[in-house]
């Protein structure tokens, strides 16, 4: 049987024994089977752990070797090759470590390569040039409305509950559908068994606590908590008379994850999730800019959501995996004429059969779907184009919609995929998804395919291809608001690439990619009724250098990618992407000195995002404000951004308390990187903005 | 698909929007440093006060340009057209123009366009007009195909260009402008009078002696408006979601001094209809004393606009 996961290898190698549970695919062997281990097959080396993964193949893993039970609950573990084309993890341990992260999961994709680097707030990430609204983030494969907290700063699913962030930028299995960009799943790591756990951590950003430990041979539950401190001192920072600060940025988070073995080879893990971000101004006059912006500005968004997994093993060639999940989502914004109020109920299903036909040959059998409720009521502005407005004209010189509504989404899905080995160095896997929108009366059919070839013991050659849809997001469609007959977006992916690892250390990567996007939703001009069509066309193209070196004490990525995203809206020519970069490189490194000091540093030299520039404005006197125009859309691009973080960490060891002090640097040499303009109210002076200066984050963290 | 991107990406324009109001506007929209449209009016000819023609009547529409100084005479084009329908972006006509003023002669009077809109049979399906304005403070307009695409002949010379769209009187559905005329203004509790047209900014107070005065480096002084109860006008609607009445944006200017802000807001559901601004008197003023105008502007966000414009004397 093969193993389709990696099997908390971070664990194995640094951390406490964990639970003996295998990972779906592998073969449970006893220690007696195997009495002398030096008299099996030889062992290929296995990934180091807090790795970077770069869905590398092990060239011995064919067939694929069991799992040897060293007793204590710890396993070993083979990762078989992945489904895609390309999976980039980062995991437990590497989480911590990424300067200028604060230790953040999510944020720590930004190592890799394809993931373009995002100003404040401005969205999900945004991988090989897919809009942010075209990659879907998962908690363990449940579909979550949002994952950053207010800032972008900080993920709302606790880092430390962590196991790895898996990443598939694009050509991804499927068993995930509903995105034509990229994937990213946040994955829980188990509880410890070995004895309760407690963890306090304290920092500028927010202050965190952790407890966890074994019920009993069977059960391990984990708790998690956490809030922010910026509300603590926001004030310290407005300005006098600009506005009244109701309520400060707040944003809190908890989880609890309880993992149960239910009998041999039954395994129950129950994830519980939930966070709240909440704000709140008052302008007692409405601001010079826009009159339209005065009184409450108020935003407020929480999701609580409830996962059931079962995964079992039916019988030695066959596995299951059971899904339930269920989820509401409560967003409320209010900012001057706009006022908005969206309740959502979200459930999920997924089941996953994987069936060993032969030696060569295994087949996934899947169902996933997705059933939402939304009561919407929306005052504002037409919604804009999700992508490409450059967002200019002031909220007082638009229109007003008001509507009310309530509507459901069913989403059925099923899909199939082969993994074939007509020898022992070739992998293909052949796949397709088959997707029902209930909103839009549509169906998708997507063929993938992936092919895999170790050429080599160290080198491995990989290619795919694959078609990709997704519905458009809800105020697209829904009556009165959108367009009720938009069709789902389709996207062709192909890439191919080979990886080569330089003995046990270094690991390097080239991959290149071009994506075709067809059916794109897109404004109509001027954005009448129906608002929304599907007309809209993509090309992203480009490829992505990675090379890392992993060491006992040291680990050094280097991530490097060069690419072009380009759109067409309706009849109009081609246009940049809204965050087009056509070059990105992270150079990230970190090192443990001895006696608990740590340092590290990523510096990070990204092409400046484009931007629109006005070339003049007119005033409409119906609503006391300017109207800008352009000659071309995301014709100029701010200047190159360029970044250094640094993190250093010191901590103590004391009789099974470890107590650690770090200091985690954004923007290290405070350089000033445009990323706009701020234009005077009739656009004719204009001055660059800055992202973030140079921000510290002190923290203290207290490990039982 | 992320709910929370809209409002989330709307909030990061607050927190901007917000710091801009921390710091140094790059320019004040109160203070008239330049000449600008500050607004536009329809006036339906014999009912001054209703702001929505209907097909076949005759109209003025005016604009209300505003100087630091003097008025200054410039060169001007004006164009009545069918509006093509948009909820964002440059508003533009759906055909050819009703009518075409052209003031090729340079003029310190404010451009006025009078009109005839066509009969129902011409406008079947349209609900409202387009007024496009070209102001050149040198050289005369080269319309173009658009109001973008509109320049002044001077080399270098950067226009005024502005819009404003016209309901049209349909189904009895009509739509007034505020009257501020009728709205009582007050400078520091007492009675304010309009501004007679001989009181240029920026003169000298002499021969104005109607004025009010104020000293230069007085500090703060409270203008106050209160709108008539009628300028509020019931909006009944289909829509329980409408609001039932209007709200009215009053807009500050002045030519010296400094206003608090530039903008208020009656809102639908306001019963009390007066709005008070501060207002700082410059540090100096010339000898023999420098004239103000303050104007206030008030919209309704149908298209109905009113103004009043007021004159002060900062004595030294």
């Amino acid at each position: 049987m093969r193993c389709f996961r990696r099997s908390h290898l971070a664990l194995l190698f640094g951390l406490a024994p964990t639970l003996a549970i295998p990972a779906r695919g592998q073969e449970r062997v006893p220690a007696e089977a195997h009495p002398d281990a030096s008299a099996a097959a030889p062992a290929p080396p296995l990934p180091s752990p807090g790795a970077v993964a770069d869905s590398s193949t092990d060239p011995d893993a064919s067939p694929l070797p069991p799992v040897l039970d060293e007793g204590f609950g710890a396993v070993a573990a083979i990762e078989a090759p992945p489904r895609e084309v390309t999976r980039r993890t980062v995991d437990a341990e590497l989480i911590q470590k990424i300067p200028g992260t604060s230790g953040d999961a999510v944020r720590s994709i930004e190592v890799l390569p394809g993931v373009a680097r995002t100003s404040l707030d401005a969205g999900d990430p945004i991988l090989r040039g897919a809009a942010w609204n075209d990659t879907v983030t998962y908690i363990d494969g449940a579909y979550v409305p949002y994952i950053f907290h207010i800032g972008g700063v900080k993920s709302a699913f606790n880092s430390r509950l962590v196991e790895r962030v898996e990443l598939y930028p694009g050509n991804f299995s499927a068993r995930y559908g509903r995105a034509m960009g990229g994937i990213i799943d946040v994955k829980p790591r188990a509880p410890r068994t070995d004895r309760p756990h407690a963890l306090v951590e304290l920092s500028v950003l927010d202050s965190m606590a952790l407890v966890e430990a074994p019920l009993s041979d069977d059960t391990a539950v984990a708790f998690a908590g956490r809030r922010s401190n910026i509300d603590f001192f926001f004030e310290q920072f407005v300005p006098e008379d600009a506005y009244a600060v109701t309520a400060a940025p707040l944003y809190w988070d908890y989880q609890g994850l309880v993992t149960h073995r239910l009998g041999a080879g039954h395994t129950l893990r129950v994830v519980a999730s939930g966070s709240h971000d909440s704000m709140r101004l008052f302008l007692s006059n409405p601001s010079d800019l826009d009159p339209a912006l005065r009184g409450n500005l108020e935003f407020a968004s929480a999701y609580h959501l409830g996962l059931v997994s079962l995964d079992s093993e039916l019988s030695p060639q066959v596995e299951q995996r059971l899904q339930l999940s269920l989820g509401t989502f409560n967003g409320s914004t209010r900012l001057g004429p706009l006022v908005s109020e969206f309740d959502f109920l979200i459930g999920g299903a997924r089941a996953e059969w994987s069936v060993d036909v032969s030696r060569a040959v295994r087949m996934n059998l899947g169902l996933d779907a997705e059933l939402i409720q939304i009561f919407g009521s929306y005052q504002g502005p037409p919604p804009p184009q999700s992508e490409g407005d450059p967002a200019l004209q002031p909220l007082s010189t638009l229109d007003t919609l008001r509507v009310e509504d309530t509507f459901y989404l069913a989403r059925p899905a099923a899909y199939a995929e082969a993994e074939l080995r007509p020898t022992g160095r070739v992998l293909l896997v052949p796949g397709v998804r088959v997707d029902h929108y209930g909103e839009l009366a549509a169906a998708t059919v997507d063929p993938r395919l992936t092919a895999r070839l170790e050429a080599t013991g160290a080198t491995t050659v990989k290619g795919g291809a694959g078609v990709f849809s997704q519905p458009p997001i809800y105020y697209e469609f829904v009556e009165g608001v959108g367009n009720p007959d938009l069709e789902p977006s389709r996207a062709l992916h192909t890439s191919a690439g080979v990886e080569q690892r330089l003995g046990n250390d270094v690991r390097v990567g080239l991959e290149g990619f071009y994506k075709r996007l067809t059916h794109r939703v897109v404004a109509t001009e001027g954005l009448v009724p129906p608002r929304f069509v599907n007309d809209g066309v993509g090309r992203i193209y480009g490829a992505e250098l990675s090379a890392q070196y992993r060491t006992e004490r040291t680990f050094a990525f280097l991530a490097y990618t060069w690419s072009r995203s380009e759109r067409r809206d309706r009849s109009d020519g081609w246009r940049l992407f809204e965050l087009d970069q056509p070059h990105i490189l992270a150079i990230t490194a970190s090192r443990s000195l001895g006696r608990g000091w740590e340092v590290g540093g990523r510096m990070r030299v990204v092409s400046g995002n484009p931007y629109t520039p006005i070339a003049g404005a007119v005033y409409d006197a119906g609503a006391d404000g300017y109207v800008p125009f352009s000659v071309r859309q995301f014709s100029a691009r701010n200047p190159v951004f360029h970044q250094l973080d640094v993190r250093v960490e010191k901590a103590w060891h004391l009789r099974g308390l470890e107590l650690a002090v770090y200091l985690d640097v954004m923007n290290a040499y405070n350089a000033k990187n445009q990323e706009g303009l701020d234009y005077s109210f009739d656009y004719t002076e204009r001055e660059s903005y800055s992202g973030l200066p140079i921000t510290p984050n002190l923290g203290l963290r207290a490990e039982l | 698909m992320s709910p929370t991107t809209l409002p989330r990406r709307s909030l990061v324009a607050v927190l901007a929007l917000a710091a801009a109001a921390c710091g140094e506007p790059l320019k004040s929209p109160q203070l008239l440093e330049e000449p600008r449209v500050i607004g536009a009016r329809v006036e339906v000819d014999g009912e001054p006060l209703r702001a929505t023609p209907a097909p076949g009547e005759g109209a003025t529409a005016r604009l209300l340009v505003g100087y630091p100084g003097a008025p200054a005479a410039m060169t001007s084009a004006l164009v009545l057209c069918p509006c093509l329908p948009t909820a964002t972006g440059v508003p533009t006509c759906a055909g050819p123009p009703y009518a075409v003023l052209v003031t090729a002669t340079p003029t310190p009077a404010a451009p006025a366009l009078h009109f005839t809109l066509p009969d129902a049979a011409a406008m079947v399906g349209l609900d409202r007009a387009l007024l496009l304005a070209l102001l050149c403070p040198e050289g005369v307009p080269q319309l173009g195909a658009s109001l973008i695409e509109s320049h002044c002949s001077a080399a270098g010379v950067r226009p005024l260009r502005a819009s404003l769209e016209i309901l049209l009187f349909r189904d009895g559905a009509e739509n007034r402008n505020p009257d501020l005329d009728a709205a009582s203004v007050t400078l520091d509790g007492e009675p304010w009078r309009p501004a007679p047209a001989t009181a240029v900014a920026g003169a000298t107070c002499a021969g104005e002696a109607s004025l009010p005065v104020v000293a230069a480096g007085s500090g703060e002084h409270q203008f106050a408006l209160a709108l008539a109860s009628s300028d509020r006008e019931e909006t009944p609607s289909e829509n329980p979601l409408d609001p039932p009445r209007e709200a009215i944006q009053l807009s500050f200017l002045t030519t010296a001094g400094a206003l608090a802000h530039p903008y208020a807001v009656v809102e639908a559901a306001a019963t009390d209809a007066v709005v008070e601004i501060a207002w700082e008197a410059p540090a100096e003023a010339a000898a023999g004393g420098e004239i103000a105008r303050v104007y206030f502007v008030a919209r309704d966000f149908r298209g109905g606009v009113g103004w009043a414009e007021r004159a002060l004397c900062i004595a030294p």
